[in-house]
């Protein structure tokens, strides 16, 4: 190479562009079907934990992000989740009191992966590991009422949930009306609609909304 | 010949350091664990192991790509090593790649070892080679090859410290680069949309290098993207490379 | 041609967080003939190391021009035929003696059996065979400098640059170093090396330039330099009588001295000299010797370097 000074910058803006040109060429393939998989590369929880060297907390909320990409490029795309369960339950492995992962994912695997048995099972794990919180019996107690229709289920998780300290004050009213075993529809829209008033996303609360709506109409079919 | 002078002087001098064999044992001790831990597993097996193999391979070649790859140029400049050689009759560009190709080949080397050992498991757990698993490998070591050079570029002009600082932070960021044009396509205003891309295509996409998964779970992947990905390491590693020249160049040596 | 052109050269390095200017050298012009055994001499902090790193590439100059055998500093052709031996040199301490040669005789692009004999050659007038196979890491400073100076003779070179090569010796080595030096001298080589250390540059420089704080303020072949001032006049005498020592005492610089017999007058200059002798004959007194005494380079130093430091 000649002492001239120019020829290192040449190649140097000559490799730049090479780089910008090929990972454009690589985007251009798409989001890859491996691509996605690559995202959500799981290992088992009890191998991932010890090298996390105490990060677990910071590691569930990167993989909760990642399960919430995972969840909504599949959303848009092939609507199919394999990986979903796994991700959620390696999520709230690594930080079993981080309530949302339950909670969202457990609205995600029911109305969208059609798999209410992870979906159960994530949020009686969310249950166990927090037997102070109102939150994830409360939505078992729904999961039951709403779609089992299993109203001694959905009474039992209630009655939990109202016995807690910082319940809100329309669990003891369904806990009550369930007793009484009257008003299914009333009771399914204050359900979807008591979502509606707490949640704090919007897809939550569309989720919340077209439910509602699709009540509504079933009741006015019924008269 | 003067380039490959120096390259030998510096994988000598890489064999020498307590570093690299600290790390390599670890690495080589935490493969040989994974057979242990599978013993507890039920199902996937040779899965985990490959798994743990190449994760091993993967975050420690990056230890020592770090380590080794920050002092490159300046531990020369600090003690005054370079002085002597600069004024030989090579020119300065020849150094930096002489100093780069010395750590890649003891990267080879480490990776050799590991690759070997991970390859030699897996034919123990499933009784069948995979040679699949060396297209993995491969990728690992590009992925190296960048960190190296990225280690070596900001060895030019900053302190060891701050040079492992800088290369690890890209390195984490350039796993997540695809993950941060994600967010700004999707939360973003104009401007932040805009920036995201732009540090999206400077930023080494790690991600692009990641084969281990495809590997693994025997997915396919096409010819086309093997091809493009293996030029895209290559190019950012020419830029990395050339960009350390280009700094080296214009140094002064106080 | 000249070994050596340095034509109006600056230096300014960029300092501390601020990167504040800071000048190191100003407008150095300086020519070096080839053959020529140059002594570049000064305080430490003058700049001597910077001229010699300018002159090798290792800095780039702020403004001026370096040449070195006709071609800008850092030709990679021109490298061939030029040592260099830094300040206080440092090598790969996990190498022998032996492969660090090796090393550098391979970046030099010498053959195999060229480098063996080479390095044999070399370790033999250097008296460092017997450490060649031991690492760098055990040799004392005096070894370092030895390998330093085989590593700059490794190629054979027209025109070698030493930056302080005596310091780190012992008085024999510092001897061995000098004898060195006339030898390349005699060879027709062209030598230019820096030093603080005057006795040694007076016996084997043709010229000398000193340089004070970054600005070359003399240069010259020594004896020119120093002959042009005479300080005082030695005159050693016996057989005075005491009250004409009190008579001529505004003559002298010193007080006279005793040496037994003897007595050591410093005369303070030629005139003082003119005024005394004569009276000293009229008394009759033993002259035994009259010496002038020069400046050394010790004191043109010091008379050069005290008014900047002052300032």
């Amino acid at each position: 190479m000649k002492r001239d000074g120019l020829t290192i910058p040449f190649l140097l803006v000559a490799s730049l562009l090479g780089a910008v040109l090929v990972a454009t060429r690589l985007d251009g393939r798409g989001p890859l079907a491996t691509a996605g998989e690559e995202s959500l590369y799981l290992p088992d929880a009890r191998y991932l934990k010890p090298i996390l060297l105490g990060f677990d907390g910071v590691a569930a909320d990167l993989l909760w992000i990642r399960t919430v990409q995972y969840f909504g490029t599949h959303l848009e795309t092939d609507r199919r989740f394999p990986q979903l369960a796994k991700a959620l339950d390696l999520t709230t492995s690594l930080d079993p009191h981080f309530l949302e992962p339950y909670r969202l994912g457990g609205l995600y695997l029911l109305y969208f992966a059609r798999q209410p048995e992870a979906a159960v099972s994530l949020l009686e794990k969310g249950a166990a590991a927090n037997p102070d919180r109102w939150e994830l019996p409360h939505d078992l107690g729904r999961y039951y009422y709403l779609e089992a229709r299993d109203y001694p289920r959905a009474l039992r998780w209630w009655e939990r949930a109202a016995k807690l300290p910082t319940r809100p004050e329309f669990l003891p009213r369904f806990v009550a009306r369930l007793y009484a075993q009257t008003g299914h529809a009333e009771m399914a829209i204050e359900l979807w609609s008591e979502l509606y008033r707490t949640a704090q996303n919007d897809f939550v609360r569309s989720l919340a909304l077209q439910e509602m709506n699709r009540l509504k109409a079933g009741q006015v079919q019924a008269r | 010949m003067k380039v490959a002078a120096i390259a030998l002087n510096t994988f000598k001098e890489a064999v020498r350091d307590r570093i690299l064999y600290a790390i390599l044992v670890f690495a080589l001790v935490m493969l040989a664990g994974s057979t242990i831990l599978v013993t507890i597993s039920v199902g996937g097996e040779t899965k985990i192991i490959k798994d743990l193999g190449l994760a091993c391979m993967s975050i420690f070649g990056a230890l020592i790509a770090i380590f080794l790859g920050i002092g490159l140029v300046s531990k020369e400049i600090d003690k005054r090593t370079v002085y002597t050689i600069i004024s030989k009759p090579i020119d300065r560009y020849q150094f930096i790649l002489g100093k780069y190709l010395g750590l890649v080949l003891t990267l080879l080397a480490n990776v050799g070892v590991m690759a070997l050992g991970l390859i030699g498991l897996a034919y123990l757990g499933e009784g069948i080679s995979s040679p699949r698993l060396l297209l993995a490998v491969l990728f690992v070591f590009l992925e190296l090859m960048l960190v190296t050079a990225l280690a070596l570029l900001f060895s030019t002009f900053s302190s060891p410290a701050l040079s492992a600082i800088f290369t690890l932070c890209l390195y984490v960021a350039g796993h997540l680069s695809a993950d941060l044009r994600l967010f700004a396509a999707r939360f973003g205003g104009a401007a932040t949309k805009l920036s995201a891309e732009t540090l999206y295509f400077l930023l080494p996409n790690l991600s692009r290098l990641n084969f281990k998964d495809q590997t693994i779970r025997s997915l396919g992947t096409e010819g086309g993207t093997t091809a493009l990905s293996f030029s895209y390491a290559i190019f950012y590693i020419a830029l990395l490379v050339l960009a350390a020249m280009a700094i080296f160049e214009r140094r002064d040596f106080k | 041609m000249f070994a050596i052109t340095i034509k109006d050269l600056c230096k300014e390095y960029r300092v501390g967080f601020l990167r504040k200017r800071v000048r190191v050298l100003s407008d150095l012009s300086l020519n070096v003939g080839e053959g020529e055994v140059f002594g570049y001499l000064g305080p430490n902090g003058a700049g001597k190391t910077t001229t010699l790193k300018l002159l090798m590439d290792l800095l780039r100059p702020t403004s001026g021009e370096v040449r070195i055998l006709g071609q800008p500093a850092g030709d990679v052709r021109t490298k061939q035929q030029v040592g260099f031996l830094p300040e206080q040199p440092n090598f790969y301490e996990y190498l022998t003696g032996r492969e660090l040669l090796s090393f550098y005789g391979q970046l030099l692009g010498l053959r195999r059996s060229d480098r063996r004999e080479r390095i044999a050659t070399l370790a033999r007038e250097l008296r460092i065979d017997a450490a060649l196979d031991l690492p760098l890491r055990k040799y004392s400073k005096g070894m370092l400098q030895r390998i330093g100076l085989a590593q700059a003779l490794l190629n054979d070179p027209k025109l070698i640059l030493l930056d302080e090569p005596m310091s780190g010796l012992d008085p024999i080595g510092r001897r061995e170093v000098r004898d060195l030096l006339l030898r390349l001298k005699s060879e027709g080589r062209t030598v230019f090396f820096s030093s603080h250390i005057i006795p040694d540059v007076e016996v084997v420089c043709d010229r000398v330039g000193i340089l004070v704080g970054g600005r070359l303020v003399a240069r010259g072949p020594l004896d020119e330099m120093l002959e042009a001032r005479i300080t005082s006049i030695e005159v050693t005498v016996s057989r005075v009588p005491p009250e004409l020592l009190e008579e001529l005492d505004h003559l002298f610089m010193t007080r006279p001295v005793t040496k037994g017999e003897r007595l050591l007058l410093t005369a303070k200059d030629e005139d003082a000299l003119a005024a005394l002798l004569p009276r000293l004959l009229e008394h009759k007194a033993v002259i035994h010797a009259i010496v002038p005494q020069r400046e050394s380079l010790e004191e043109y130093f010091i008379r050069h370097v005290q008014p900047r430091d002052a300032l």
